[in-house]
């Protein structure tokens, strides 16, 4: 490979691991604060985008279609975790896969009913569509490096939220010791309400982007799920900071592993997680418990 | 679910016999659908050693359910075998083999973790026969010819025949059932069971933890295997989509509907389940709207799953039939070697935690025969010195020796195997079994081989009389079948000390056994440690100071993670700084 496409793939790796970041960050705080290991999480990837294929046909506009599928999508994490979710605190694991399970079950067959089973394509924003040259032959779309900067700017805003800010005390709080931050007075029903439907938004603001690179089919949200979770696992479950390291490797190994070993691409990733495993069965940032 | 309750062993025999009678009347469309169902039912025992008996919640289980299906189809295009005989030992050791694998990788981990790596790993599969080239990509493999069964070049039946698979198939299903029963019974079920309960106790009575897990990872894969194996005969091909991760949760499903941890549950779910789908999807196109919508509802209203349901409406009218214990011989006492000299030896032992110095450069000796107490306000480092003892923690500097060998930073299965037994500060049982199985399980880790797989562990009559003598010894004997959820506070404690007299130490480690007692209580727990006393070398840590001076020989006072003085218990007690930093009462004028 010449300098020229190690860049290209670079910047391609980057810009998939950043996105994953978005997903990975909202099921890590998931588990580590609401102690929920949520598999319907893929499914708000799912609703993103198709939120965002619907709303551009109607609207003529994705950034239009996008600034109504945020809070949309908000709501809906919202509602989810009321209705559901908000079952499951200290129950048992297995129940709590079991249900979010039953809610993909529903998610995908709700999205065969209103969407249908046809792949869709959702045009890029004209402003967007162009192209960076790298070298004289080489060019790199100017709409995923827009992806990455967004994300990028999202992961920083996560960073002072989370460090700087009252609400994030109590999450860096409560992804320590769960039990004392309820007897310390926070409400937790409304910081887990809080966290849940932010982590659901975030996740369906990274279908949104990737909808008009990756196209909007069905079943998409549980391949984005699957990944997310070796993300989360590298990383080790409730860091973030582990999220963000483990999804730029995923990014990259995934990326790389097309182009180097493309018959055997998928299963990079999850050799690269079995092979953490064995270092640190916790996680690159992960707690040690028992 | 040690005893059946007789109604529901009639009920269970009830459905194997219209099972075994059905093909006679059943039309060909049922009788496939109940082929179905009884392979699910395999493969949902298989998964019930996992989750509901080894605590092991796996989400990738369909994977070797996958990899027994594409095995058999492999072997007959390839390889051209279509003989009972080759294609199902082969296809069981290669998911055997698959299983320690990816067994010994997930057991590394624990709870959440575990969920996702199973799941992760089944994908990896799942991409791998998706992805490769050879096995026919998402489409799969078609199985055209069926396996047979021939002796002397005479084919007896072959698997072609509908009605001949269905019998197979249900033989299976029974024996399956019945081999994991048999299993569930001895030493080895024991400890799975036990481990799902108390993960910490059950090491520290010196069982090696992964060593089961991996051996439960391992034939629950084999057998998934097997089910597989009928699913792809039945269905002629196979496919990436029987190990996805759908498959995975069906199964789960199909175990949480019929009821974790109790086998026939499990197997009843999976009927149950299978005529739901069917009848779901002939309803509606887009029918698992409905079932979504029917798993979510099962885990909020039915947790206990249909065995639940059965053994909450039978449990009543079930009498509690207690089988009296075969003949107990008396329990020979162990003596500790008589020999002089420390059995215990730590030279500059530390541990801290990453600010904190915990323990400092400890050095002490612990001579055999002795009762030492270690003493010291709180936070001076005596937990964390027992800790440090029984393998729980591993220092951060200096050595320890038990009886002249370097045990420093050994697991703590390792160490009880040992000698060195230790009760917990706070008590730690396994509250949902009886006072004799608690202690069966602690005689049990002693077993040269206590991996013994078919025997049922009551028959070990050398392991069942030490865990009677043990409890005989601390004065237990009339609560043998009480559940250890069920015994006062200081009842507790001594059948914590029960259980572990139960694994023979050489050496006892106590950590505040008179913690939380009453007068009353802390007599009679004091009596008993004298009794022990006799017997075995004792390191003791405690905070009821008349206790001690009432039973130790040696004391050692700890201040600040540092020992300040170590003795005869005359001799420190009367030591000038151990009455200012402990015990107190000095002028702060001076």
């Amino acid at each position: 490979m010449d300098p020229g496409a190690i860049a290209i793939q670079v910047l391609n790796g980057l810009q998939y691991g950043l996105l994953l970041f978005l997903i990975a960050a909202g099921l890590t705080l998931i588990f580590g604060i609401l102690g929920v290991i949520n598999l319907a999480h893929g499914s708000f990837y799912m609703i993103g985008a198709y939120l965002a294929y619907w709303l551009s046909e109607k609207t003529g506009s994705l950034a239009l279609a996008i600034v109504l599928a945020l809070p949309a999508s908000l709501l809906l994490g919202w509602l989810v975790e009321r209705l559901a979710i908000t079952f499951l605190y200290h129950r048992d694991h297995l129940y709590q896969v079991l249900l979010t399970y039953g809610l993909i079950l529903i998610f995908n067959e709700m999205q065969r009913v209103i969407w249908g089973n046809d792949v869709h394509g959702v045009t890029l924003p004209a402003l967007l569509a162009g192209v960076v040259p790298l070298t004289e032959l080489q060019s790199y779309p100017v709409y995923r490096l827009f992806i990455s900067i967004i994300c990028i700017l999202i992961a920083a805003g996560m960073y002072v939220t989370i460090h700087s800010t009252r609400i994030g005390m109590m999450i860096r709080a409560g992804s320590s010791s769960r039990e004392m931050v309820q007897l310390l007075g926070v409400d937790v029903g409304r910081l887990f309400a809080i966290v849940f439907s932010v982590g659901a938004a975030l996740t369906a603001f990274a279908g949104m982007l990737s909808a008009p690179i990756n196209s909007v089919y069905p079943g998409m949200g549980e391949n984005i799920l699957i990944i997310s979770f070796v993300v989360v696992v590298i990383g080790g479950i409730g860091s973030i900071k582990g999220a963000f390291v483990g999804a730029m490797m995923i990014g990259l190994a995934d990326t790389f592993g097309k182009v180097m070993v493309p018959e055997f691409s998928s299963a990079v990733v999850y050799a690269l997680m079995a092979a953490v495993l064995l270092w640190r069965p916790q996680g690159l940032f992960g707690l040690k418990t028992s | 679910m040690a005893k059946l309750p007789r109604s529901i062993l009639i009920l269970l025999i009830a459905v194997a016999i219209t099972l075994a009678a059905f093909p006679i009347v059943g039309d060909r469309f049922h009788i496939q659908l109940i082929t179905q169902m009884m392979v699910l039912a395999t493969f949902a025992m298989s998964l019930d050693l996992l989750v509901g008996f080894t605590g092991l919640v796996s989400f990738g289980h369909a994977a070797f359910y996958g990899i027994g299906g594409y095995t058999l189809a492999i072997l007959i295009r390839d390889v051209g075998l279509a003989s009972l005989w080759t294609t199902l030992p082969i296809t069981i050791v290669v998911c055997g083999f698959v299983a320690v694998i990816i067994g010994w990788l997930s057991i590394r981990t624990s709870g959440v973790y575990f969920i996702m790596v199973t799941l992760a790993f089944a994908q990896m599969i799942y991409y791998f026969f998706n992805d490769a080239r050879g096995f026919g990509g998402s489409d799969g493999l078609y199985i055209k010819t069926k396996p047979d069964f021939a002796v002397n070049g005479i084919t007896l039946f072959t698997l072609q025949n509908r009605t001949t698979l269905y019998y197979f198939t249900f033989v299976i299903m029974l024996g399956s059932g019945v081999f994991l029963w048999v299993l569930l019974r001895s030493p080895f079920g024991q400890v799975i069971k036990a481990m799902r309960v108390n993960e910490a106790r059950t090491r520290s009575l010196g069982f090696s933890l992964g060593r089961y897990k991996l051996v439960s990872f391992y034939i629950a894969g084999m057998l998934a295997g097997f089910a597989g194996y009928l699913g792809a005969v039945q269905f002629g091909f196979v496919n990436p989509a029987h190990m996805g991760w759908r498959e995975s949760g069906r199964v789960l499903m199909v175990l949480i509907l019929g009821g974790t941890g109790t086998l026939f549950g499990p197997a009843l779910g999976a009927f149950i389940f299978v005529l739901l789908e069917d009848l779901l999807s002939s309803l509606t196109e887009h029918w698992l709207l409905l079932m979504g919508l029917f798993v979510v509802a099962v885990v909020l209203l039915l947790p206990n799953g249909i065995a639940g349901l059965l053994l909450q409406m039978v449990v009543k009218t079930s009498e509690d039939d207690q089988r009296t214990m075969a003949a107990i011989d008396k329990p020979r006492l162990v003596a500790t070697a008589i020999r002089h000299g420390p059995v215990l030896e730590v030279e500059n032992l530390t541990k801290r935690f990453s600010g904190l110095v915990a323990v400092n450069f400890v050095s002490l000796q612990f001579e055999v025969g002795k009762v030492h107490a270690v003493i010291g306000p709180n936070g001076a480092g005596k937990s964390t010195l027992i800790n440090l003892l029984s393998g729980e923690l591993s220092p951060t500097e200096g050595r320890i020796r038990y009886n002249g060998t370097d045990i420093t930073g050994a697991p703590p299965d390792l160490i009880s195997r040992m000698g060195i037994g230790r009760s917990f500060q706070i008590t730690n049982l396994y509250r949902s079994l009886s006072c004799f199985e608690n202690c069966r399980i602690a005689a049990q880790s002693r077993l040269p081989s206590s991996m013994r797989l078919f025997r049922p562990a009551s028959r070990f009559v050398e392991v069942t009389g030490r865990a009677q003598g043990a409890l005989d010894r601390c004065g237990l004997a009339q609560r043998s079948h009480d559940l250890a959820s069920a015994l006062s506070h200081g009842d507790r404690r001594k059948l914590e000390i029960a259980m572990v007299l139960a694994t023979e130490p050489n050496l006892f480690l106590l950590d505040e056994p008179l913690a939380g007692m009453g007068a009353h209580e802390s007599r009679e727990i004091l009596a008993l440690l004298k009794a022990v006393a006799l017997h075995h070398t004792l390191i003791l840590i405690e905070h009821d100071m008349d206790a001690v001076f009432a039973i130790a020989d040696t004391l050692t006072v700890m201040v600040n993670g540092e020992v300040i003085a170590t003795g005869p218990v005359n001799q420190v007690r009367a030591d000038r700084a151990v009455q200012d930093a402990y015990l107190g009462h000095r002028d702060a004028a001076e």
